[in-house]
């Protein structure tokens, strides 16, 4: 049974995966009054308001003087909202996008490995026919092909990205050029006395629509807003503008530099240019070096089945896939090498031949990919790191790859010392270059081992050497469950920008019903009132959690089925 | 232990769906209260959904022991749609439930914000008047 | 009070959200069923995955059991016939050992020896399908006569041995080749059927006596050899019945995750027949009868 135990397992688990997302998310809610919560929104109250003169009474507070710090708190939730709401909606877009590769098409991967599968299967019953290997090498083809339109599907979602990165800045520096030309407007006319709300409201909305574009903090002053990006970067300060500008980066993509110059990229959170960043540099990047490791990991583990048995020439298989250097291409470039229905590996090798290779070649469907794989750079997948590859202090001596990790091992090069091996190989540590997931040892023996854990990690020693090649890891899948896996994911992914987008929605709602309407209930209602609210979220909080709860029904019921 | 006939499986499966959509529209309209801060349409949206969560908890209840009581392969088998429907069901409420949460969240965050605020109204800040008033400096930390 | 400036970006929000509410419910229509995309329920679509591969895959070993099995089953009926044949040589070979049989006799006996022995020669050239059962993989007649040979007969098959995968962890070896069988170094069938024939035509009575010995202990190899087409057929028939379980439990469960009609799509995609089936599947939920009449006939 372990075909449908194995599709309820993972059922089961993505499930119980989505369950303990939930559980953490709803403990966020149960937190809502904890000590430590109301202490963080106490603060709120313990900042220091200052006058342009005059003195801070204490008592006696009139509803007037609580209602215009209302109105900034209910502004500044709204700003955050909208950011949050705009970056979701960027991400949920994004990801809408992407998740058409992944559904039942046709064309899709699950349907070719099917396929490929079905093929394999068929020809273990007619081993030497010419159809049934020409269908072996169709169904590849197809298969590579998937593989090569689901990666170019994720790449031109981060290419939009990209260029929505270039237009948001460019929304962005239109943007702070009109608030810091309102701000100037408005300080005049407050010198001369005047005050003109129509200015104020264009202000405001200009804020707002600022806040959709980035995750921006706003603090007034008598001169006007300065408002800064959530880390700092300024962007209006009285009635001055900051501009930003992009630049082409290393990778190709644009990268967002402050006034100074200074790359701000990877700090820049919320609204339409943060949930681009995020898509770009983050969330589509995770999930192509999951397909890639995918691709990468079938392609060298097939070619090895290919590779140890023989042909119906009678000659050693070759490799049937063919993956790009560095497998960071793997599934964009992946295609099958051989064309000649004979070249299929059909025969093991050994005494009388038998078509018991078929096997092997079916078996890669059905087992666990290898965990650990360290793929190469020289273009061929089922072979190991060239041992001998020279790099500038020494050269490659072996390669182990373990249920716990990959080790290499190094070897100073005749014009080189070990210590000036250790020396470049500690830099490009340090650099980045080479991640390190267990540390680095020096044997004195005149030998350096490094051992890596981290997926994806590359190893390259100093900028003048080629990428030697990377470590992989999938965890032990077979190639179905490593692609229901990465479904799951995208699905979840969608799933949740979408679910962000809608409450942030109706959040933003509740707050802008909050702004307009008309008040003159005193402190005191106005305080009770808002107790009973909060009495009713935590009643809807623990409503939550029971649902929660009853979420494995479908599994118990839906699915038992009689014969 | 209930001896539970096919016949009233399906009639409590089914009865099992219709209390699940239902519940899905009395969030979808406590989420609409809350968007309209309308205080007593929510408490009543509530306790509805009190009612609801805990039927829904008593009919899985009954249908589990029914399927526990019996091996799989002679379980009588559910009418054709309802498993399908059961599933799609059970994610309709379980997407509403996630967007419930989130809002709740967001919500219960301004509300806790707002009685801070109002709390520190006996505190140590001035009034100011006419156009000054949009202009005191305070910041927020979210 | 402050007249709420934001309420066009909720309309338009709202009005986004309601659109794209309605494509999917219209998708859903459309499908007819519940998963159309991962994120309608991520679990859901993750599970479709898995079962839509191993959907396909328990047909094609269903397909590969079917189109193996004739095959193992006229084996072991070929080679219940090759031992009712020995048995029958055995006989003959006692009653010409023994003494009281006269030159004539002997004669007749040795013809029909040699019509035995090309019984069981016509036997091992058995073919199924147009594929020799007992040549390996190879396509030419499995035993011609060969005068320059010791037993009158060349091998011209191979020692491929076929195993045909038949479940995830299964492979099931179908054949043995014929010179495992019939010209196995260790009990030479057709070569004892030779020298039975040779001894029986020069009235050798020793050479009779050492030929019949060698076939009784050749009914035994054959035996075992048909147990290896027994076992082999015991093993399919077993795994076609554990199979068709795991087709009724896959489509159920397919059913349940996504609905009867997609369920029945997401098959049809997994087997590796022509798409047009499988289009029409999908699109016929949404052509006009009148349409969808004209397009399922058959031409």
């Amino acid at each position: 049974m372990g075909g449908l135990n194995a599709t309820l397992n993972i059922g089961v688990r993505a499930l119980d995966a989505a369950q303990a997302a939930l559980d953490a998310t709803s403990n966020n809610i149960a937190n809502v009054n904890t000590p430590g919560y109301t202490e963080e929104v106490a603060q709120l109250s313990e900042d220091p308001l200052t006058q342009s003169g005059g003195e801070i009474t204490g008592g006696g507070v009139t509803m007037d003087g609580i209602q215009s710090v209302q109105d900034e708190l209910l502004d500044l939730q709204i700003q955050q909202q909208t950011s949050s709401q705009s970056s979701a909606n960027t991400e949920s877009a994004s990801l809408q996008q992407i998740q058409t590769y992944f559904t039942t098409t046709g064309t899709d991967i699950a349907t070719a490995l099917t396929t490929f599968s079905n093929s394999l299967d068929a020809l273990s019953a007619s081993p030497i026919s010419t159809a049934t290997q020409q269908s072996v090498l169709s169904a590849g083809q197809d298969l590579a092909q998937a593989f090569n339109t689901t990666a170019n599907g994720l790449t031109s979602a981060q290419s939009s990205a990209n260029g929505l990165v270039t237009t948001s800045v460019a929304q962005i520096n239109e943007l702070t050029q009109q608030i810091a030309q309102l701000n100037g407007q408005i300080e005049q006319l407050t010198n001369s006395g005047q005050n003109d709300s129509s200015t104020e409201d264009q202000l405001n909305a200009s804020v707002q629509q600022l806040s959709g574009l980035t995750g921006i903090s706003v603090t007034q002053s008598k001169s006007g807003d300065t408002i800064m990006t959530g880390n700092g970067t300024p962007l209006v300060m009285g009635d001055q503008s900051f501009t930003l500008q992009t630049t082409t980066g290393s990778d190709g993509f644009q990268q967002v530099l402050d006034s100074n110059g200074s790359n701000i990229t990877s700090t820049l959170n919320g609204g339409q240019l943060g949930g681009a960043i995020q898509m770009r540099d983050q969330t589509i990047p995770g999930m192509l070096s999951q397909l890639n490791s995918l691709a990468s990991q079938f392609s060298s583990s097939f070619n090895a089945a290919q590779t140890q048995g023989l042909d119906s020439n009678g000659n050693p298989g070759l490799n049937f896939f063919a993956v790009p250097t560095g497998s960071a291409e793997a599934a964009a470039g992946i295609t099958v090498s051989i064309s000649d229905p004979s070249l299929l590996a059909i025969s093991s090798v050994g005494t009388g031949s038998s078509n018991n290779n078929v096997a092997n070649l079916s078996a890669v469907l059905s087992q666990a990919l290898p965990s650990n794989s360290v793929s190469s750079t020289g273009g061929n997948p089922s072979a190991p790191l060239a041992t001998s590859t020279p790099l500038t202090n020494g050269s490659v001596t072996s390669i182990a790859d373990a249920s716990t990790g990959a080790t290499f091992t190094f070897t100073a090069g005749a014009s080189s010392t070990i210590a000036s091996l250790q020396a470049a190989i500690a830099s490009a540590v340090t650099a980045g270059t080479l991640s390190n997931g267990t540390g680095l040892s020096f044997n004195a023996a005149g030998h350096v081992v490094i051992s890596t854990t981290t997926t994806g990690d590359t190893l390259q020693v100093s900028s003048s050497d080629t990428v030697l090649g990377q470590f992989n890891s999938t965890s032990g899948k077979t190639p179905a469950n490593a692609y229901a896996s990465l479904v799951f994911n995208i699905g979840n992914a969608a799933s949740n920008a979408s679910t962000q987008y809608t409450a942030l929605g109706k959040s933003l709602l509740q707050l802008t019903n909050q702004q307009s309407s008309v008040s003159g209930v005193n402190i005191d209602d106005e305080t009770a009132n808002l107790i009973r609210f909060q009495t009713a979220y935590q009643a809807g909080a623990r409503i939550v959690s029971t649902i929660q709860q009853l979420n494995t029904v479908a599994l118990d019921m839906g699915s038992s089925q009689s014969y | 232990m209930m001896d539970m006939g096919a016949t009233d499986r399906d009639q409590r499966t089914r009865a099992y769906l219709e209390t699940a959509h239902s519940l899905v529209q009395e969030l979808e309209r406590a989420m609409q209260a809350i968007s309209c801060n309308g205080l007593s349409d929510l408490e009543e949206s509530l306790a509805e959904q009190e009612v609801l969560t805990v039927r829904l908890r008593s009919l899985r209840r009954q249908l589990w022991v029914f399927n526990d009581t019996q091996p799989a392969c002679l379980r009588p088998a559910l009418e054709r749609e309802l498993p399908s429907d059961l599933v799609s069901a059970d994610a309709e409420l379980q997407a509403a439930n996630r967007v419930y949460e989130a809002v709740l969240g967001h919500s219960s965050h301004s509300a806790a914000l707002m009685t801070s605020l109002l709390g520190s109204a006996n505190g140590q800040f001035q009034e100011a008047s006419g156009a000054r008033l949009k202009y005191q400096t305070w910041s927020c930390r979210m | 009070m402050q007249i709420n400036p934001n309420i066009t970006p909720n309309i338009l929000a709202d009005l986004q959200q309601s659109q794209s509410m309605l494509n999917s419910a219209l998708q859903q229509v459309a499908t007819g069923r519940s998963v159309s995309v991962p994120s309608d329920n991520p679990a859901a679509s993750a599970a479709m995955v898995q079962n839509t591969i191993e959907t396909g895959n328990v047909d094609q070993y269903t397909k590969n059991i079917s189109t193996v099995l004739a095959s193992v089953e006229s084996a072991s009926s070929v080679l219940s016939t090759v031992v009712t044949a020995l048995t029958q040589a055995v006989s003959l070979g006692t009653e010409g050992a023994n003494g009281t049989t006269n030159a004539s006799d002997l004669k007749a006996i040795a013809t029909q020896m040699q019509g035995i022995l090309s019984t069981v020669v016509s036997q091992a050239n058995a073919s199924v399908a147009g594929g020799y059962l007992f040549g390996g993989t190879g396509t030419s007649t499995p035993y011609t006569e060969d005068t320059s040979s010791p037993t009158g007969y060349t091998y011209n098959g191979n020692t491929d041995a076929t195993s045909v995968v038949v479940g995830d962890t299964l492979s099931v070896q179908v054949n043995l080749p014929g010179s495992q069988i019939f010209s196995d170094p260790s009990n030479n069938v057709l070569g004892s059927l030779s020298s039975l024939v040779t001894a029986l035509q020069s009235g050798d009575t020793s050479g009779i006596e050492t030929a019949t010995s060698s076939i009784t202990s050749a009914i035994a190899f054959i035996g075992e050899r048909q147990a290896f087409y027994g076992n082999a057929e015991n093993q399919l028939n077993s795994q076609d019945t554990f199979l068709q379980q795991e087709t009724v439990s896959l489509a159920s469960q397919a059913t349940n995750l996504v609905g009867v009609d997609e369920a029945t799509a997401a098959t049809n995609l997994s087997q590796a027949e022509t798409d047009n089936s499988a289009a029409l599947a999908a699109t016929a939920k949404v052509l006009p009868n009148t349409l969808l009449n004209y397009l399922s006939n058959p031409s």
